[in-house]
Formats: structure tokens, C-alpha cells, sequence
């Protein structure tokens, strides 16, 4: 009771004082409390555990008492009279009829009364060992010897050996991707520089009042402005309905002789969506989706140009970047490359581009252009047309970190890259390195991580694969296979004082030794109580049927821990 | 390691290892005997269990104090989230899930080994190694494959990604501590039964201390279960509460076993029957929570609910190995010792009862086991992908659950050993006239009720075979309804039959006093009762579904829908905002028969984490006979034109109401003996403990009755903030438009192939799904025919594209395997009972033998008086028993 008492306070004082610091100081605060408090408790349950295993501490007298508790022999009786218990339940309640039950309870009370007789002969044993320990203990009082006093454990060789170890993603592409050095880089390379570029002339989509409403005018032009006759072209429509979701329907359409088309009867509104998309000298080109005014009509102005595959003879050129961020034991890589093309000439597109042969997650996002990457076996392909102008086209995958500190791989990167850069969310003490680019250097991300950016810019030719290398990159726990080792020994050194426990005569002796003493302890705590019980019978507290049935209830108990000591 | 926060916490899991293998080898040397080896493995443990509490106090810390050096804290929070939330977030993710399981493992081992005290000496060292051992796989688990207090590769980001919205939910909150308290818990029984096994202490010792465990589990399964239906009832959006989804089945399935164990287990305790099969049951229980969490986290099955692939599946394999071996090993060479003792009386009682039920619910569960892993047993034996979706379970489960059903009505009224004919017959009497009513007024009447005799149902396969299948299955929500009512009422004639027994006895108790003390002295009697008219009343809500009306319909604001007997009009548009979201609430105004019941506001959030992700928030309104159930699905900012989802969920509130009543009878029968123990404070707080529980577990349940009608949109919210929502966009994801029966068949029979994990077309809403459902519709409305669709779109996506995988060829091994199965448990339980009677005819005429030799040879007069004096003392001790 007192130990508990104890408890009881020290717990009250320790969950006072954690809500007080919780309140005051914040819940986090509150937790790491409860943290310490934690700490504290492995570390005196240790001390404790390791306290007891070298026998020091104190066994409590109750915990010899249990020694005296019947466990096995009583369950057979216990589960017999439950059955006649059961039985008359079931007879009041109509479940079994009168001859069934008196058939039933017959048999189950014989096997019941069998069982009593068989507890009698063995309360008798040991009722019969009681009497004569009380006996010869009083015997031995009355001659002044001394009585026996609880003992503790003892000593017995100690033979277990006891072993303590205490023991942004950078959110996108970076910023400032917006001007165009690249192309000028490439520019100034390019066959017959100095003079002037190629001007595209732009897309239009615009709404045109004159025309009704409802109304599509579409005006397919050359690269020079020239209007192209007789060209086949298509409407897409992405209709948004509220009960069907969203299905997309094309219509043909072909430029008359002044290179326009014109549609009629078109629905407007948000959920409507227009593009038209010509294919021309086999290139692919295709307006801005747009969608009708209900106040008049929409004119589109498109533009498409002559072909060519032959990227030599173009002036495609490409600025890419790549953002290396770190998910679950991966490394995401996000590709994102600008394209221009300067000449007048279309290109179209079939370049493939390689992929880390353990990359996964591979994913294209569609930029709703007219050259994407695609994939295309275990690689990818850049595929498309890619009109004079701007492109944009991106793609993604993941590599699996090894678990080393540093890691090499090679970034297949599309042609006629003329800059790359590659920035990597990174800790402290990680490095990044790309072969032939510049050193990287620290910086910041949009949404304040820190990063390391490194850039390269081709000098007489395009960027091709890009060796990698990371450093510094945080290892699995690298006590992990000691403490693992140390753990499996430690058991494997418990296994063997099991078997040494079993085997070896001085160990069984020793633990005979201990079982003996324990259940010393037991006798003893029952002879005390069996006195108490005997004053309070004097004292009168106690009736004589109680004390009858207290008194037979210990002695079968202290009978049952001197059989267990002569077995021992 | 010990120089940051994060190192200090992968610090504390090596000390966990350290502290549990030492507990490990104090526990073993204490096999022995020796009493100071037990005292220090006790403390041992103890000490083991707190390192663990200091692990998940480490990382709530990290939650809390924001500290993104942890990987796993970046990447679960993120400083907008409340302290509720960030606590929640220890278990979001896998790592903090594991560490999350660790905890409640360790919280089990603990409270086991401080409620073990002195008892079970023998048994308890190696129970001790067994718990001790299972938070050392846990913890080495996390040290080598999912660390929670790993560092953030690439730094620290100055805010988290946060916790994905579907899980900020209150349902989600508790659920998974709730499932991990149910599997958690089953640890225990486990550690006994091999202790048991090991020592070969093989009598009812065990069965006793592990009977409250295994409730105790079972409660928190059925608990837990039943939570997640809610959260997928409320924040998935699909009109639904359970849809035989992988992660679903894996936490079900350690729930049948041990519910078979929590009745075999009586007949070990009265008969000293079953102990082989109630070591079976409980190895496989807690082997069924190992495997569950091995479909979770492996990736091998796709589901709504499973974490990302990850490489901890190989270690629980070879945790399965280990546990596998282990048990199979010991209860092959310990099957002497197990041999039932007992008899069978006679073919009229509860343990032949018992022992059907036993049959059922582990056919129960080796179906949906086997239904499960058929798409990996397909793909890896038949080399062919296959799925299972929904409609498959609903066609070819249903037999076997409604016998077990009916068995569980019939139980009761057969008593143990021998019940007669007679009796049987009385007892059988009133609940099957009650169930032939209901039958007959439900198959004259039921449609004009709005429920009638037959459903239609889904096709699942093609052909007549197809055809038939679901024409049965239109039957199967008549039978559930007959067989509640046969339950419910065999439940009331028990009470009544039981109170008037009593009160024959007692003439001066009144009803609820002898009521009361009825249950008082038999409480896992009754409170086991109450448990079945829960397990009725959720298997009613289950059925309600067949009756359940599904519309859509876009409306502008003023207009109204007629759904049943209600009335739905739209009030309009409302935006609300707050640091998080912006919410698009769309009000409407309910009426039912022309009384106005009220204003429900489904919404959509659209949370600034993942703006292209709007979530979709259901509003309801319940009362007993049904749910209406509404889901707002696009809202067009210019028109203000929105479609709704409406369902009419018939009887689906009678899911909640039965599981509370089954959590009140488990917690009847768990309830502690603590008039009858000692009287001291512990044994108040207990009470107070499961009081409290009992308390919470209701009220969490009753919220979500009485909750009908509160959408999401009642969280705090500041009115009419900034939106950020594009108005030239629609709100759209997340709903499904089907128009027709025939939609629904052909949707619900073909898998969403965009890399939603097992979604239908006729729930997936993905932008993906949409395209695919107007394809074809496009298609019927050229006259194609649904196998021919069905046929075109498995030639475009390949097998895995079906739902339910063609009834051909090697593909019917999926029902076949199981049948066969559970045809020959039929037959080995048949044989095993004949034995068990034969048995018994033997051991009679031995007895009676015996009996006429004692007889002869003792002398009559001292035989009739030591006859007269036993007699005495057994009616004493039987008056004390239960006293």
C-alpha cells in the first residue's frame, strides 16, 4: 500500500507538473516533458531490471504468496461445475427438458463429486504437511530456537552475463529562365550570322464583331502571311457537360481559295472549348484553345509552315533545366526545356532521349503543344512539330538512392541543348557536380529552400548526356548493423543460460537453491498469517465459521508450498 | 548520434532494440524458474515500453515544434495545421503509421505484463519474449527500412507538404489508433498461445487470461471497422460505406477469426473441446493482422487506402516465415497434449452450433482471403491480370454470410450438450413466426413500402449463368431483413425467457431488477447477445443499400428536384475561405412529403496544397428509415448552375446504431469483475477506464448519426474571403453522372485504367474516367451491346481493364478453390462431430461400468453417506460460483 501510495504521488506531482508546463510553455514544450519523463522511466526500470537480475532489491512476500495459488487442478472442477451450472440455466429457461437434465446433471455431478474426492485426498496431504510444519515449527519456538526470518535471495552463481549498451521540391524550374541566351549563343553560330531572324508572324484568336454569333472564321496562312487554299483542318471541340463530364468531338474543314474556312452554329460559353489544327507538309500545327463570345462571333488566324526533319538543316535550338529533389529514397528528376526555332521551316521532331536505366515513375506532362515528349519503350522520345517560335516541353522521373553518400548518373538530355541548368534541394555538407559545367553554387528557392545550381553552356556544340554526381547525401543509421549484432548476441547469450540453466547441475542447484528460498518466503508469510488469523479469532474479530474456513483455505495453501518444497 | 533531435530519435529506436533484446535474454534465462530472472525481465519490459513512449514523444515534438530537419514531419505537416492534425499526422504517413504501431504494441506488452503481476509464472517469461520479440521486429523494421526520424535529403524547406485532406477528417483521426489498438492487441493471446505451446501447459489456463485479450481486440476491430465505413461514407463521397476494397478486406479478416475464437474458445472452457483449432485460431489471427499490414504497405495490391510502395514488404514476409514456422513447428509436435477431451452429448446443441458458426465465418474469410490475392495469384500461377471488384463479393458472399447469419439466430436457442426436440421446437416457435411475417408482409407489401422482395442487380458475369447469379442476388436483402428479424426477436425471447427464470426464483425482483442481475451474473452471456442484435441491425443497414436510390441532376438556383418522397431546391452558391481552403458550398433546402426539413450545405474545399484536387463534402440528412445523401458535383461560377449526386441510402442508419449496440454488448462482457475483485483505486480507475471508452467509442458513433445534415463546410470558416478559384474553370472533379441502370452495369463492370488503384468507371473521377465514360456511352448509343463494349474495351486495356474477371477457364478457381475448401470443412467438421458422439457412447458405457463395480465393492450405507456429504459441498461451491 505504501509503494503505491507512493506511485500515486510521484504520478499526480509528474502529470501536474506536465499539464503546468504544456500551459504555459505550449504544447510542444508539454511533450518534450513527457519525452524526459519517459527517459526517466526506462532509465530506473533498467536500474531496476538490472538491480534484480543481480539479486538485489527486495521480493515482495506477495509475490512468493502466488506460489501457493492452485492453478491447473482447479480449472478441471471449474469447468465441470460451470457445466451444471450451465445446465440449470438452461433447464429454467426451457432449453433442456426435465429428463434430459436430470440424465445430464446426474452425469456431470458424479464426474463433479470425483473430482471433489480427488481434491479432498490431496487437501488432506497437504493439509497434513501443514499441521506437521506448524507443529514442529511450534515445537521449535517453544525450544527458543530462533524463527525463521524472510529471507532474500540469495547468491546463487550468476550465471547470466548481463550486457548493458546504454545507450520544394524547388516548386518548378527556377526563375529567370525567361530570356532567350541560349538562342542567342546558338545564334551566333548559326550559318550566315548577323543577319535578322526569322520573324514568325503571330497566331491570332480574336473576337470579331462583324461575324455572328456562334461563328468560327478560321484563316490558315504561310510563313510569309500567303494564304494556303485547299488545306484540310480540323475543329476540336471539348464539350464540358454537366451530366456527362467531358467528350470531345472533331469536324473537318477546308481553306478555300483564300485560305479561310468558316463555321456556323457553334455553341459558346465555358463549356465549349475550341482549337483547330492543320497538318501541313507533315508538320502539325494548331491553334490556342479558345472559346466563343456570346456577343458575336471569333475569328483565328493560324499559321503553318514548310517541314523539315533534318535538324541540321534548322534553327532549333533548346534551353533546359532540371530540378533534382529528394522523395522516400528517390531522387525526382523534373526536366523542363524551352525550345526555339528561328527559321522559317517547321521541325519535325523524333528525338530520343535517354532515361537511367533504373529510373522510375516516368511521366510526361502535356503542354498542350505540338511537340511533347513521349514514351517509347523504356526511353522517350521527343515527337512532334515544333513551329518557328517558342516550344516548351517537360518530363519526369525518379531514381532510387542507393544509400551511399555519394551517387553518380547520367542525365540523357534532348538535342541541341545550347545551356542546361540544374539546381538540387540540398542539406548541409551535400555537393553537387556536373561534368565540364560550372561549380555549383548555393542559392534559394522560391519557397526559401536552400539549393545547389550549376549551369553549363555549350561552346561549339550542344550539351550532350550529363554526368552527375551528388555528395554528402545523409546514410542510413550507421550503428544500426553494430546495434543489430550486439541485440541478436544478446539473445543468442540468452538462449544459452536457458541451456546452461537447464544442463548444468550447479546451475539447477543454484536455482533449486533460489526456488527453495522462495518458497521459504511463502511458507513463512502463510505461517504469519494463519497467526494473525488465530489472534483475531482470540480477539474475537473473526467468527468461528470464518475462521474455520479462512483457516482451512491457508492450511491446503501452506500444504501446497511444503509439497512443492519437497519436490524441489 | 545523439547531437540533434532527429539523431536522438533514431538513437531511442536502437535503444529500443538493445532494451528488447536484453528483456529477450532476462525473460529466457527466466524460464527456469528463478523469480529475480522474471523480476528483471518484467522490468525489463517496462523499461522497453517507455524507450518506445520517448520515440513517440520525439517525433510528436517534431510535429509540433515544426521541425522539417525530419523528413517524415516535412513531409506529413505543415505549419497552417492545428495541433489536432499535427498529432494525427503521426500516423498519416508509414513511417510515423509503423512507429504509430510500435507504440500501441509496446503500450499492449506493457499493460499485459503489469496486469500479469505474479499469475501465470510458467507461462509468462516466454510470453515475454514473445512481445518482447515483436517490438524488436517492429523497431528493426524502422532502423532499416522506414525510419520515422530520417533527415530531409535536400535540407530543410521553410514549410511542409501537409497532411493530404482526405485524412483530416475526425473519422480519420481515430480510426487507425483504433485499428492498430485491435491488431495490436491480438499480440497478446499470441504470446500466449505459443507460451502455452512451448511449456506445454495446454489445460484452460491460457484459454482464461487471453479471453478478454482476444475481446478486447475483436472490439477494437469491429470499432475500427466500422469508423472507416464512416470516413468512407463521409469524405469519399460515393454514396457508400464499404467497398471490399484490399485494405478493407485486410482489416476485416483477422476480425472473422477471432470472432470464431470468441466462441470456440467456450468450448474449450466447458469441454476441453477445440484446442487445436482455437491455437489455429488465434496463430491466425494475429498472422492475419502481420498480413494485412503486408498488403498494405507492400504496393503488391493497389488500393484507395494502401501507403506507396516501399521496400518493407520483404521484412514482413520474413516475419510471416518466422511466425509461420514457429506456431506450425510447436503445434505439430505439441498435438498429443491437444487432443479434445471432450464429447458430443447430442447433434441438438450450441457446440454443434459452435461449431457450424466456426465453419462459416473461417469460409467467411479464406473467400475474401482467397478474393484478395486473386489478382496476384492470377498474375503470378495463371500469368493473367485479373480484379474483383465490388459486385463480385455481393453475388458470391452473401450464402455463406446470411447461414452464418441464420446460425447466429439459431445458436442461442440451443443449449449446451443436448437440447430436445421438444424444446428446440418451442424455442424456435416465435422468431420464425416472426420472420415468416416479416417475409410475407415485405414480399405483399415491400414495394409499395418503397423496399421490394427483389432487387436487380448487377450482372457480374455474361451469360445465363451471370443472369442468374444476380437474379439470386436480388433475393439476398429480403432474406438479410427476414433473418434480422428471426435474430432480433430469438435475442428479446432469451432476455424475457431468462428474466421470467429468474424472477420464478426471485418472485420480490421486479423486471429491470432481475433484468439487471440477469446480465450482472451473466454477462458475457447476454452482453454476447447484444453484440448479435448489433451484428443484425448493421447487417440491415448493409441490405438497405439494395434499396438505395441513386439520381443526378443540375440545377440553377430556385429550382427543385423530387427524389422519392423528398424535395430538394437550390438556394444558391456560397464562398467561404479560411488559412487553408477555399470552400464552394452550394445550399439547398430539404422537404420530405412537403414539410421543409432543413438546410444542407454540400461543398467542395478546394485545399491551397493541391488546388487541382477539390474535395468533395457530403451533406445529409438521417432518420431510421434513410439518408438522404448529397453531393454537390460541378458548379458553374457564371450560371451558378450545379449538378448534384443524390442518394437515397435506405436503412443505412441502422449500420451506426448496430454498431454502437455491438460496442455496448462487448463492452457488457469485457466489463470488469470490479465489485467482485479488490476494491482498491486501480480498480476504480479501471472501471472509470472502460467507462470513459465505452463513452467515447458511442458518442463517436452516435455523431455520425446524429450528425445528418452537417456538411464539411461547417468548419471555421471566415465568410466571403478571396477565392482562388479560376472563374473560367468548372469545379468538377469528383463525381460520376450516371443516367441509367444500364450505365451503372456496364461503368461498375469496367476498371478506370488511368492508375487509380482498382477505382471503377463507376466511381473513379478522374478526368481520365470521364473521357472513358463518354467513349462509351458514344458506343451504346450506336446500339452496341454491353458484353460487346465490355469485349472492345478489355481488347484496348488488357484483362486487368474488367472489374470482376470473366467466369472462364482457369479464372473460376477464384470461387472454385474456395468452394472446394470449404466443402471439405463442411465434411472434416461433419466427421469430427461423428467421432466426437461415438466418443462419448463410449465413454458412457465405461463410466456406467466403472459406476456398477465401485458399487459393488463398496459398502452401501458409508457410500450413501459420503455421497450425501459431497452432494452437500457441490451445491455449496455451485451456490458460490458465481457469487
Amino acid at each position: 500500500v505504501s509503494a503505491r501510495s507512493w506511485i500515486a504521488v510521484v504520478a499526480v506531482l509528474a502529470t501536474a507538473l506536465i499539464v503546468g508546463i504544456g500551459i504555459w510553455l505550449g504544447a510542444a514544450m508539454g511533450v518534450l516533458a513527457l519525452g524526459a519523463l519517459a527517459l526517466v522511466l526506462v532509465l530506473a526500470f533498467l536500474w531496476q531490471s538490472i538491480a534484480a537480475l543481480f539479486g538485489q532489491g527486495d521480493r515482495l512476500a506477495e509475490e512468493s504468496l502466488w506460489l501457493a495459488v492452485p492453478s491447473g487442478e482447479t480449472e478441471q472442477k471449474r469447468a465441470v461445475l460451470r457445466a451444471l451450472k450451465d445446465l440449470a440455466f438452461e433447464r429454467n429457461v426451457g432449453k433442456v427438458n426435465a429428463e434430459d437434465h436430470a440424465l445430464l446433471a446426474a452425469r456431470y455431478r458424479e464426474e463433479a463429486k470425483r473430482l471433489l474426492r480427488q481434491e479432498d485426498t490431496q487437501a488432506q496431504e497437504w493439509t497434513r504437511l501443514a499441521e506437521a510444519h506448524l507443529a514442529e515449527q511450534h515445537s521449535a519456538e517453544a525450544h527458543a530456537a530462533a524463527a525463521d526470518a524472510p529471507s532474500t535471495v540469495g547468491g546463487p552463481a550468476r550465471t547470466l552475463l548481463l550486457i548493458v549498451v546504454a545507450g520544394a521540391g524547388l516548386a518548378g524550374i527556377l526563375g529567370g529562365m525567361g530570356g532567350m541566351g541560349a538562342s542567342t549563343a546558338y545564334a551566333q553560330e548559326a550559318p550566315g550570322g548577323g543577319h535578322t531572324w526569322y520573324q514568325r508572324p503571330a497566331d491570332q484568336s480574336v473576337v470579331e464583331a462583324a461575324l455572328p454569333i456562334g461563328t468560327l472564321k478560321v484563316e490558315l496562312r504561310g510563313a510569309q502571311g500567303q494564304a494556303l487554299p485547299q488545306q484540310p483542318m480540323r475543329l476540336i471541340t471539348t464539350h464540358a457537360s454537366i451530366s456527362q463530364g467531358t467528350s470531345t468531338t472533331t469536324r473537318d474543314l477546308e481553306s478555300d481559295a483564300a485560305g479561310d474556312a468558316q463555321v456556323e452554329g457553334l455553341g459558346f460559353g465555358s463549356s465549349n472549348e475550341y482549337k483547330v489544327e492543320v497538318l501541313h507538309d507533315g508538320g502539325r500545327f494548331m491553334s490556342a484553345p479558345f472559346q466563343l463570345s456570346d456577343q458575336s462571333g471569333q475569328r483565328v488566324r493560324l499559321h503553318a509552315f514548310k517541314t523539315s526533319t533534318d535538324l541540321r538543316s534548322l534553327l532549333v535550338g533548346m534551353q533546359g533545366s532540371c530540378s533534382l529533389t529528394f522523395k522516400e529514397g528517390k531522387l525526382q528528376v523534373d526536366h523542363l526545356y524551352e525550345m526555339v526555332n528561328l527559321g522559317d521551316h517547321a521541325w519535325v521532331a523524333n528525338a530520343p532521349v535517354a532515361v537511367p536505366a533504373d529510373a522510375v515513375a516516368i511521366t510526361v506532362r502535356s503542354e498542350m503543344a505540338t511537340a511533347e515528349f513521349v514514351r517509347q519503350g523504356d526511353g522517350l522520345v521527343l515527337k512532334g512539330t515544333l513551329g518557328p517560335g517558342l516550344g516548351r516541353a517537360s518530363f519526369s522521373y525518379q531514381i532510387p538512392l542507393l544509400g551511399s553518400s555519394a551517387q553518380d548518373f547520367v542525365l540523357g538530355v534532348p538535342p541541341r541543348l545550347a545551356q542546361m541548368q540544374i539546381a538540387m534541394e540540398a542539406g548541409p555538407g551535400m555537393a553537387l557536380s556536373v561534368a565540364d559545367f560550372s561549380p555549383a553554387q548555393w542559392s534559394q528557392s522560391g519557397d526559401g529552400r536552400r539549393i545547389l545550381v550549376t549551369q553549363g553552356v555549350a561552346d561549339s556544340s550542344a550539351l550532350s548526356a550529363l554526368r552527375v554526381r551528388i555528395e554528402g547525401l545523409p546514410v542510413p543509421p550507421r550503428w544500426r548493423w553494430l546495434v543489430t549484432g550486439v541485440a541478436a548476441m544478446t539473445v543468442a547469450l540468452g538462449v544459452a543460460s536457458l541451456l546452461y540453466l537447464q544442463r548444468s547441475q550447479r546451475a539447477r542447484a543454484a536455482l533449486k537453491e533460489e526456488r527453495l528460498l522462495e518458497l521459504r518466503d511463502a511458507r513463512n508469510a502463510l505461517v504469519l498469517e494463519l497467526r494473525h488469523l488465530d489472534a483475531e479469532r482470540d480477539a474475537g474479530s473473526v467468527g468461528p465459521a470464518s475462521y474455520q474456513r479462512m483457516r482451512d483455505e491457508m492450511m491446503r495453501a501452506l500444504g501446497r508450498v511444503l509439497k512443492q518444497m519437497e519436490t524441489v | 548520434m545523439w547531437n540533434s533531435l532527429p539523431d536522438f530519435g533514431t538513437g531511442v529506436l536502437h535503444a529500443i532494440v538493445l532494451l528488447s533484446a536484453y528483456t529477450i535474454a532476462v525473460a529466457l534465462a527466466a524460464t527456469q524458474g528463478a523469480s529475480r530472472y522474471l523480476r528483471a525481465a518484467r522490468a525489463g519490459a517496462y523499461a522497453t515500453g517507455a524507450a518506445v513512449g520517448l520515440a513517440v514523444f520525439v517525433l510528436a515534438y517534431g510535429f509540433l515544434s515544426h521541425d522539417f530537419r525530419i523528413s517524415y514531419v516535412a513531409r506529413y505537416s505543415d505549419r497552417t495545421m492545428s495541433p489536432g492534425y499535427l498529432f494525427a499526422a503521426l500516423w498519416g504517413g508509414q513511417d510515423g503509421s509503423l512507429l504509430w504501431w510500435l507504440f500501441l504494441s509496446a503500450v499492449a506488452a506493457t499493460v499485459c505484463v503489469r496486469w500479469l503481476g505474479h499469475r501465470y509464472r510458467e507461462l509468462q517469461p516466454w510470453v515475454i519474449v514473445v512481445l518482447m520479440g515483436n517490438l524488436a521486429f517492429f523497431a528493426l523494421l524502422m532502423l532499416f527500412a522506414s525510419n520515422p526520424f530520417a533527415l530531409q535529403v535536400g535540407g530543410t524547406p521553410a514549410d511542409g507538404a501537409g497532411l493530404n485532406y482526405q485524412l483530416r477528417n475526425f473519422y480519420m483521426i481515430i480510426h487507425p489508433p483504433s485499428l492498430y489498438i485491435g491488431f495490436t492487441s491480438a499480440t497478446v493471446p499470441f504470446a500466449f498461445a505459443i507460451a502455452a505451446l512451448i511449456t506445454r501447459r495446454l489445460d484452460n489456463e491460457w484459454i482464461h487470461a487471453t479471453r478478454k485479450w482476444m475481446l478486447f481486440s475483436w472490439l477494437f476491430l469491429a470499432i475500427a471497422n466500422t469508423l472507416g465505413m464512416l470516413w468512407a461514407y463521409e469524405e469519399l463521397g460515393w454514396g457508400g460505406p464499404w467497398a471490399w476494397d484490399a485494405v478493407e478486406n485486410a482489416a476485416m479478416l483477422p476480425w472473422l477469426p477471432a470472432s470464431a475464437y470468441l466462441h470456440s474458445t467456450m468450448m474449450q472452457e466447458r469441454r476441453g473441446m477445440l484446442k487445436v483449432w482455437n491455437v489455429v485460431l488465434i496463430t491466425l489471427t494475429f498472422f492475419l493482422t502481420i498480413f494485412g499490414t503486408w498488403l498494405t504497405r507492400s504496393g503488391l495490391i493497389a488500393s484507395v487506402h494502401a501507403f506507396a510502395q516501399s521496400g518493407i514488404g520483404i521484412f514482413f514476409v520474413y516475419y510471416m516465415l518466422i511466425i509461420a514456422v514457429v506456431s506450425i513447428g510447436l503445434i505439430l509436435t505439441r498435438l498429443p497434449q491437444l487432443r479434445s477431451e471432450g464429447q458430443l452429448d447430442s447433434a441438438l446443441s450450441r457446440e454443434v452450433a459452435f461449431l457450424a458458426n466456426n465453419w462459416g465465418l473461417m469460409s467467411i474469410m479464406l473467400f475474401v482471403l482467397v478474393a484478395t490475392v486473386w489478382p496476384l495469384l492470377s498474375e503470378w500461377l495463371l500469368d493473367r491480370p485479373a480484379s474483383l471488384g465490388p459486385n463480385f463479393y455481393n453475388q458470391w458472399l452473401p450464402p455463406l454470410a446470411l447461414l452464418v447469419f441464420f446460425l447466429m439466430g439459431a445458436a442461442p436457442l440451443l443449449g449446451w450438450r443436448h437440447t430436445s426436440r421438444a424444446a428446440l421446437l418451442r424455442a424456435l416457435r416465435i422468431p420464425v413466426a416472426a420472420a415468416l411475417v416479416a417475409g410475407v408482409a415485405w414480399s405483399l407489401k415491400g414495394a409499395e413500402w418503397g423496399f421490394p422482395a427483389w432487387v436487380k442487380m448487377n450482372t457480374i458475369y455474361a451469360g445465363e449463368f451471370g443472369q442468374r447469379l444476380a437474379y439470386v442476388a436480388g433475393f439476398y436483402p429480403l432474406i438479410t431483413a427476414v433473418l434480422v428479424v428471426f435474430n432480433v426477436v430469438v435475442v428479446a425471447q432469451e432476455y424475457v425467457v431468462g428474466v421470467r427464470a429468474r424472477r420464478r426464483g426471485a418472485p420480490t425482483e421486479s423486471w429491470p431488477v432481475a433484468l439487471y442481475h440477469l446480465v450482472g451474473k451473466a454477462k458475457r452471456r447476454y452482453g454476447g447477445y447484444l453484440v448479435h442484435v448489433g451484428i443484425a441491425l448493421m447487417m440491415l443497414g448493409f441490405a438497405g443499400r439494395g434499396w438505395g436510390v441513386d439520381h443526378e441532376s443540375s440545377l440553377k438556383p430556385g429550382q427543385s428536384v423530387q427524389v422519392e418522397d423528398y424535395t430538394m431546391t437550390y438556394v444558391g452558391p456560397r464562398r467561404v475561405v479560411d488559412t487553408e481552403k477555399t470552400a464552394i458550398l452550394a445550399e439547398v433546402d430539404v422537404a420530405r412529403d412537403g414539410q421543409p426539413l432543413g438546410r444542407l450545405t454540400p461543398a467542395k474545399f478546394i485545399y491551397a496544397a493541391s488546388p487541382g484536387q477539390p474535395s468533395t463534402e457530403v451533406a445529409r440528412l438521417s432518420s431510421l428509415r434513410d439518408d438522404f445523401y448529397v453531393v454537390v458535383g460541378m458548379i458553374n461560377p457564371e450560371t451558378k448552375l450545379a449538378t448534384f449526386q443524390i442518394h437515397v441510402n435506405t436503412l443505412i442508419n441502422w449500420l451506426w446504431i448496430g454498431a454502437m449496440i455491438v460496442v455496448l454488448g462487448a463492452m457488457i462482457s469485457l466489463w470488469p469483475e470490479v465489485l467482485l475483485e479488490r476494491r482498491n483505486p486501480f480498480a476504480y480507475m479501471k472501471l472509470i477506464g472502460g467507462t470513459a471508452s465505452t463513452a467515447v467509442f458511442a458518442f463517436a458513433m452516435g455523431f455520425a448519426v446524429l450528425s445528418g445534415g452537417v456538411s464539411g463546410g461547417q468548419l471555421a470558416l471566415a465568410e466571403d474571403g478571396p477565392t482562388r478559384v479560376d472563374p473560367t474553370t468548372m469545379l468538377r472533379t469528383g463525381t460520376v453522372g450516371i443516367r441509367n441502370d444500364e450505365e451503372r452495369e456496364l461503368f461498375s463492370s469496367l476498371i478506370c485504367m488511368c492508375g487509380c488503384p482498382r477505382e471503377s468507371l463507376e466511381t473513379c473521377t478522374c478526368d481520365y474516367a470521364h473521357e472513358r465514360r463518354s467513349e462509351l456511352r458514344a458506343q451504346m448509343a450506336e446500339g452496341k451491346s454491353i458484353p460487346e463494349i465490355q469485349a472492345a474495351y478489355v481488347v484496348r486495356f488488357g484483362d486487368r481493364a474488367l472489374a470482376v474477371t470473366p467466369n472462364e477457364g482457369a479464372q473460376r478457381l477464384v470461387w472454385v478453390v474456395p468452394g472446394v475448401a470449404i466443402a471439405a470443412a463442411a465434411f472434416g467438421v461433419v466427421t469430427l462431430a461423428r467421432r466426437w458422439r461415438r466418443r462419448d457412447q463410449v465413454k458412457q458405457r465405461e463410466e456406467a461400468q466403472t459406476q456398477t463395480a465401485r458399487t459393488a465393492a463398496a459398502d452401501p450405507q458409508q457410500e450413501a453417506q459420503q455421497d450425501a456429504v459431497l452432494n452437500r459441498r457441490l451445491d455449496a461451491e455451485l451456490e458460490e460460483l458465481d457469487s
